[in-house]
């Protein structure tokens, strides 16, 4: 399991959260499995993950039921979220095409 | 998100919390339960999945319940922050609906805003004035601490001291940390441009650290200085430093020309600087050492100078009294120069320069905030009548969830933005009302000339905006709030008379008030009124009118004795009667209504045939002033009996004196003054004078006060037997001109004949008569002119009150109205029942206005003349007029009524 990098379990959790309204666990399962388990993230950091974006306004909670039927938190996104996740994403692409960009060069550049 | 019930105190704080860990604990336990089942069914045991799942929380089995205690924290700093986003958030969403309700009635916020910025501007430049006047403290150090000594005799209630008390005061060094004579006179600044005429403080060494104040260059004058013929040194006062010498910062160490004598600037002292007897009206402008020297036994008698003291540190003015009283009271038992009826008293500085206005401004300041509250009843009463038409808006507001607390929110956020608006618009009223009521009370109110519209007075308006608000937005959420907003939603627009039964209690009730309001403050205005009227009808004792006065004064350096000082008057006088447009003219050396003349003892010749010096019938002392020819004749003094003074009362002629008319009935209560003689005490005017003429009496203090013993001495005459050298003020006189129009056109003529005798004398305080006697009532007329304003405000605000309320009533009615007629009432009689439930509250309102007027007359006392402050006939004045406003204002949406047509009424809705 790969550390996470700085500030993305944020981003990671707004996209989970935009496929539809889910609890902590499930939150933790579907990155678990679009990940394919590369993506480690410790439980009790995405809670303080999801405290933060609810203090943010970027999700909110309400409670629902389980299909087990158990009481359970579930957390959607707001339209505020749903903006800042657009705007991460851009952000992330730009970085890490350049990041990707210089760590392939594969020659010294010239001066033209 | 759920609404929990609500809980109270700590329990409930307790409880919240609680909540909160037990969501959140149950959130985690789902989740490890979850986790558990997830890694079971990929065939773990349960124990080692349980183990699994909590490293997997808290990246270790132990580090699962630290991990949960951080959880507990960010949830509730979460908490928090969603809490005050959303109160935030209602109060910006409160700010848009108000101002949005604001702009959709412009009819009514106009209105609303106006009344308001009126009553809130009024109140504004009158705080103003009284804040520099009372609020701010005096511009010494521990003001608290510096107080006025003051003699008093039975006749004379509050007098000078002598030198000899000052040095005895001086020497009460437990009770004072310092005792400062100082008297007050005139002078002459010649050099550097025109010759000007100044005030002058003659100072103590020491005064500056008595009141605690240092000069802002130089020093104060030196123990050494203020010797008898010390070095002529001088300090400046601020503004003269600023007009005179630009502001120079290297006078001091400089000469300027003083009275025709050169004297060394020693220091410019603060802006703020005055004598305590100086914060209203002029003040002086240099200061000089006062070099009494040691007091000799002469000097006891001599009652000529104020003394200002500091009372040392932790005693207060009142103790420090009781001491000092008791000290005087030693005094008079040791020492025989004292009188058995002689006192002394310590007034406090503060009382000394407020004592006289702080009554007047406390009533102002009442006054006008009648006004404001008047204000508020029409403000409240429009928003009510606006509440009922909203009423429909704010049941459907009520039935989509908004509750009680958040309705009764957003009402208060739409009145507060109203007094806030009002505010706004108040302050540029306030900017302008200030410099008037400034300018019209200069003369007479107490550091008129400090005030000014500053930050305080900003923080006042502001406050006073809020305190509004919420004084007339309380009426309508009460209302509101009481009304069933279920029942609302039903009832149609327009029906029932009972939909506002209760909006109509409050609205008379607020109209009952604000006629009572307006019943005392149109009482309180009627009562100053005649007050002042009954002030002017004083008969001041002279004819003030086509009389032009200056004050002269001869500077004693060029003008050396008597002889040469008489000589210049009687030609000047001479010239100026030859003045085509002056009919007659005369001086005196002090003017009436300008100050307070100074007492003379004198005996009174037992037998006017004999007299001899021990005849005394009665120790007596009269106010002294010199007179020439002409004085008499010229202000319009009437002489009842006897002569005025002719240019045969020279000094070589018989001794003559001119008493006033309650003097002789006084002081020869069972035979002629006229013809009878008298004796100034002490050595400078030993001779046996002859009463040769009984004038009327002259109001000389001030129209409200009583008439004194008065006596008029011949300037060419007077003092009899002192050195020509000694000057009992014979150079500085009033000069008193009648012409036959307009006296002020005399005044370049006048300048004329003075430069073609003495091109270097100044004239000062060229004024007529007239302007003289109204300075004289300055503040009564401030006062008066202020509350005639409130009053007719008060009286103009609640007629718009009980018209607007009347018409409302009326509009609301006009299908029980229709109804009515329509059952066969006749016009007449609709109008009568609508005049008579229309007049209920007015009724109520001026009753309780009486009682309330008549409990609040003792504000009053103090500021009256002649007229009693519960004086019936301001009384009926007041109830009839705000009777006869607040029929008026029934009667003409009464007899709308008339006009309605049944039909169409009905048909209305």
């Amino acid at each position: 399991m790969a550390p996470l990098v700085k500030g993305t379990l944020d981003a990671l959790v707004l996209k989970t959260l935009s496929w539809g309204a889910m609890h902590g666990f499930e939150i933790t399962s579907w990155l678990e499995d679009r990940s394919n388990g590369r993506l480690g993230v410790e439980d009790s950091a995405l809670y303080q993950a999801l405290h933060r974006l609810e203090e943010r306004g970027l999700i909110s909670a309400e409670w629902g039921v389980t299909d087990k039927n158990r009481r359970a938190r579930y957390y959607v996104l707001t339209s505020a979220g749903r903006a800042h996740l657009r705007a991460e994403t851009d952000n992330w692409l730009t970085y890490a095409d350049a990041v990707t960009t210089v760590l392939t060069a594969t020659r010294r550049s010239e001066s033209p | 998100m759920t609404r929990r019930p609500p809980r109270r105190g700590l329990r409930r704080l307790f409880r919240v919390s609680h909540d909160r860990h037990d969501a959140l604990d149950e959130e985690i336990k789902l989740h490890i339960d979850l986790r558990v089942d997830q890694l079971v069914a990929r065939g773990m045991s349960l124990e080692e999945a349980r183990i699994e799942a909590l490293t997997r929380f808290g990246g270790s089995v132990d580090g699962f319940s630290t991990a949960q205690r951080k959880l507990h924290i960010s949830a509730e700093r979460r908490e928090e922050h969603m809490r005050l986003n959303e109160q935030l958030d209602a109060f910006r969403k409160d700010v848009a609906y108000a101002s949005r309700a604001m702009r959709r009635s412009p009819g009514f916020s106009l209105t609303a805003i106006l009344t308001l910025a009126l009553g809130i501007g009024a109140n504004a430049a009158v705080f103003g004035v009284v804040n520099t006047a009372l609020l701010r403290p005096l511009p010494y150090d521990h003001p608290e601490r510096v107080a006025m000594i003051w003699s008093h005799w039975q006749n004379w209630p509050q007098t000078w001291v002598s030198p000899s008390e000052a040095a005895d005061y001086a020497r009460q060094t437990d009770l004072f940390d310092g005792v400062s004579p100082f008297y007050l006179g005139a002078a002459t600044l010649t050099g550097n441009g025109e010759p000007e005429r100044v005030r002058t403080g003659i100072i103590a060494a020491g005064l500056l650290a008595t009141v605690g104040v240092r000069p802002i260059m130089g020093r104060d004058f030196t123990r050494a200085e203020d010797q008898p013929n010390g070095p002529r040194v001088v300090m400046l006062d601020y503004s003269l430093w600023q007009r005179r010498f630009a502001g120079d910062r290297s006078i001091v160490g400089k000469q300027i020309d003083v009275s025709g004598v050169s004297r060394t600037v020693v220091a410019v002292l603060p802006k703020d600087f005055r004598l305590p007897l100086e914060f209203a009206g002029e003040w002086s402008q240099l200061y000089m050492p006062i070099q009494l020297g040691p007091p000799t036994k002469s000097d006891r008698w001599g009652h000529y100078l104020y003394a200002v003291a500091r009372l040392r540190s932790g005693t207060s003015v009142v103790a420090a009294n009781a001491r000092f009283t008791s000290f005087v009271e030693r005094m008079k038992k040791d020492n025989h120069y004292y009188d058995p009826d002689f006192g002394a008293t310590l007034v406090s500085a503060n009382d000394q320069v407020f004592g006289n206005s702080r009554r007047v401004l406390t009533l102002l300041l009442g006054a006008v905030a009648f006004v404001l509250l008047i204000g508020c009843a029409n403000v409240a009463n429009l928003l009510l009548s606006r509440g009922e038409a909203r009423q429909r808006e704010i049941a459907i507001r009520a039935a989509l969830g908004a509750g009680r607390r958040r309705l009764a929110r957003q009402l208060l956020t739409e009145s507060l933005l109203l007094g806030l608006v009002g505010g706004v618009v108040a302050i540029p009223l306030a900017v302008l009302a200030g410099p008037v009521v400034v300018r019209l009370g200069a003369a007479s109110l107490p550091r008129a000339d400090a005030a000014s519209f500053d930050v305080s007075v900003l923080l006042f308006t502001f406050v006073i905006s809020v305190a509004t608000s919420v004084v007339f937005g309380i009426a309508p959420v009460v209302h509101a709030l009481r009304g069933d907003v279920h029942r609302s939603l039903r009832v149609s627009r327009g029906t029932g008379g009972a939909r506002g039964r209760g909006g109509a209690t409050i609205r008379q009730i607020i109209v009952a008030a604000q006629v009572a309001l307006a019943v005392m403050s149109v009482a309180g205005a009627t009562v100053m009124i005649k007050s002042f009227n009954t002030l002017l009808s004083v008969a001041p004792g002279f004819r003030p009118d086509n009389v032009l006065t200056m004050r002269l004064s001869l500077p004693p350096a060029r003008y050396r004795g008597t002889t040469s000082i008489r000589a210049f008057y009687d030609d000047f006088l001479n010239r100026i009667r030859a003045i085509p447009s002056v009919r007659t003219a005369g001086a005196v050396s002090a003017l009436p209504l300008t100050g307070t003349l100074a007492d003379w003892g004198v005996s009174i010749a037992g037998d006017a045939e004999a007299p001899t010096p021990d005849a005394h019938q009665q120790r007596a002392a009269f106010d002294w002033q010199m007179a020439t020819p002409g004085y008499f004749e010229a202000l319009g003094i009437d002489i009842r009996r006897g002569r005025a003074f002719s240019a045969g009362d020279t000094k070589a002629a018989q001794p003559v004196v001119i008493i006033g008319e309650t003097t002789a009935r006084k002081f020869w209560p069972n035979r002629d003054a006229l013809g009878s003689r008298i004796r100034l005490g002490g050595t400078q005017d030993t001779v046996w004078r002859e009463v040769v003429g009984i004038a009327a009496d002259v109001h000389h203090q001030a129209l409200d006060k009583e008439i004194r013993p008065e006596m008029y001495l011949p300037h060419s005459q007077f003092p009899a037997t002192a050195a020509d050298s000694l000057l009992l003020g014979q150079n500085a006189m009033s000069l008193v001109v009648r012409s036959q129009g307009d006296p002020t056109v005399m005044t370049s003529d006048i300048r004329n004949v003075l430069r073609s005798l003495d091109p270097l004398l100044p004239i000062a305080q060229v004024r007529t008569m007239e302007t003289v006697l109204t300075q004289s009532v300055a503040t009564p007329r401030l006062a008066t002119f202020l509350l005639a304003i409130f009053g007719t405000l008060a009286l103009v605000l609640s007629a718009i009150g009980v018209y607007g309320v009347m018409s409302y009533s009326v509009a609301q009615r006009t299908n029980e109205i229709g109804i009515r007629m329509a059952l066969g009432a006749q016009a007449g009689d609709v109008s009568r029942l609508i005049v008579r439930q229309g007049m209920l509250p007015a009724v109520l309102g001026i009753a309780v206005g009486i009682a309330a007027a008549l409990a609040g007359s003792r504000l009053m006392q103090g500021l009256l003349f002649g007229v009693s402050p519960t004086d019936k006939a301001s009384l009926v004045i007041a109830v009839f007029v705000l009777g006869s406003v607040a029929f008026l204002a029934t009667m003409l949406p009464a007899r709308r009524v008339s006009r309605v047509d049944p039909v169409s009424s009905l048909r209305a809705d």
